[in-house]
């Protein structure tokens, strides 16, 4: 739909175009994968997307799964501590001179 | 705005209504909804969008049903319901879990070789995204106040049949943060269900069991549960007279209240508060703010109008701010009766009711238990 201000073929006329494909998705940070689905979320709002565009969206969407699916770092297993001695015992208990 | 009772009754209001009638007053009479997005409306919402596209398409003669396929026609509807939305961080239902959710479910039900087989319309497409309007003409309901019958309305994802033996069921996919071990008993009385398996026998199918299916998107897995409960028929009779009671609470209340009210003044105290666990279970209340104030009006601006179209996946729809004076008048801002057409008689999306199940089948209660799964 033209107002009257705007002429046929006015860049307001004009879809956004087809977003040029990544080279390798697989490569990319995860900020840099969920700025582009936000770009294709945003283009999904302006116009339907291309059938190229929607298999890049799954692959990226598979990706960045990927990269969430496992818990995170796994924490690292405690030190074993050496306990040579009974103080040294109640010292790890925090008793310390037979008191807590 | 002018406040109004819809003449279109879902289930959704008669759970607040049975919840808090103060709270039914200011979603439903004063069509107030609060002011940001549901994370847990939209991905609901996109969900079903997507599996919706899966299905029609795993169900069109000749399509390439393979699981790629099923993601690549799911994600334009997925994207459509999700928009630009941006859910908080803290949210586990993100976009990418939301569909990576939706496409472990597709791997683990695929459309084809799922236990749940749909119901198949006249045309071949399977009964997804199922609607229906009961107008409530018979003299044991109450009236609207306008004296028009209320319509009964609800959507749910599919009519389909479960097993070999083809039991009737109705499938309700639900999204969640967790499914506990207590997950499967909860639904044996719900309201939701024992409406639309009224609903639905009111419209000539011979139904009584609900395939509810849930979906829980966590942050690091997915898990899935299937329960199946059984609504007997003393289940649905009591359901109809709960619904009667209802009706006859809403209108004897709203008629009370209406000649009362004016722009200035509520008389809010006619709509009865629960102050109890409504009030703060879930994460509290949205209407707190509006119970707790000495003059609620001015507190309007913290939320939107919205006209509840019970028959959308994602029910919510802005009608306007409320930003300023929220005693300002905006007819549009009503919330609009629900009649397409003016619904006389009962409707449904199927042209015309299945034909009726094996008898063995639909009077059964003791089809497959629940068919246990985790992701």
């Amino acid at each position: 739909m033209n107002d009257a201000n705007s002429l046929p073929g006015s860049p307001a006329d004009l879809e956004p175009p087809l977003l040029t494909p990544l080279e390798s998705p697989e490569k990319l940070d995860p900020a840099a994968l969920n700025a582009r689905l936000r770009e294709v979320q945003v283009l999904q709002t302006k116009r339907e997307l291309e059938p190229s565009e929607i298999r890049e969206s799954i692959t990226l969407i598979q990706i960045l799964r990927g990269t969430m699916s496992t818990a995170g770092p796994k924490a690292k297993p405690r030190a074993a501590r050496k306990l040579s001695s009974l103080a040294d015992f109640e010292a790890s208990l925090g008793i310390v001179g037979g008191k807590t | 705005m002018t406040p109004g009772l819809p003449l279109y009754v879902d289930s959704s209001m008669l759970s607040t209504l049975r919840a808090c009638k103060r709270k039914f007053f200011w979603s439903t009479i004063h069509a107030l909804y609060p002011t940001g997005r549901s994370v847990h409306l939209i991905a609901g919402a996109a969900f079903a969008a997507g599996m919706e596209a899966a299905r029609r398409l795993a169900f069109t003669a000749g399509s390439d049903s393979s699981h790629q396929a099923l993601l690549e026609v799911a994600l334009p509807p997925f994207l459509r319901e999700w928009g630009d939305f941006e859910p908080p961080d803290a949210s586990p239902k993100s976009l990418v879990n939301t569909f990576s959710a939706l496409s472990e479910y597709l791997e683990l039900h695929h459309p084809l070789r799922d236990v749940i087989q749909p119901h198949m319309r006249e045309d071949g497409s399977p009964a997804v995204e199922f609607t229906f309007a009961i107008p409530l003409v018979e003299t044991r309901f109450p009236r609207h106040p306008s004296g028009e019958p209320f319509v009964f309305v609800g959507r749910f994802d599919m009519l389909g049949y479960y097993g070999s033996e083809r039991l009737p069921v109705i499938v309700d996919e639900k999204t969640t943060s967790s499914i506990g071990y207590a997950w499967e008993n909860q639904w044996s009385l719900r309201g939701q269900f024992l409406g639309y398996v009224w609903a639905l026998q009111q419209l000539g199918f011979s139904v009584h069991n609900v395939a509810v299916r849930g979906i829980a998107i966590q942050k690091t897995q997915f898990k899935f549960a299937t329960a199946l409960p059984t609504f007997g028929h003393h289940l649905v009779a009591r359901w109809e007279g709960q619904l009667i009671n209802d009706l006859i609470d809403i209108t004897e209340t709203f008629k009370a209240w209406e000649p009362r009210a004016t722009e200035e003044k509520l008389v809010e105290g006619y709509w009865d508060m629960n102050l109890a666990d409504a009030c703060s279970s879930y994460g509290g209340c949205a209407f707190t703010t509006l119970c707790e104030a000495k003059r609620p009006q001015p507190f309007f601006s913290n939320y939107i109008r919205h006209r509840w179209d019970p028959l959308s996946r994602n029910p919510v729809t802005e009608l306007t701010s409320t930003q300023g004076n929220g005693d300002s008048k905006c007819s549009s801002c009503q919330p609009l009766p629900w009649a397409p057409s003016e619904p006389s008689e009962p409707s449904s999306t199927l042209a015309r009711p299945p034909p009726s199940p094996p008898s063995s089948a639909s009077e059964t209660s003791t089809e497959p238990g629940p068919e246990a799964t985790s992701g």
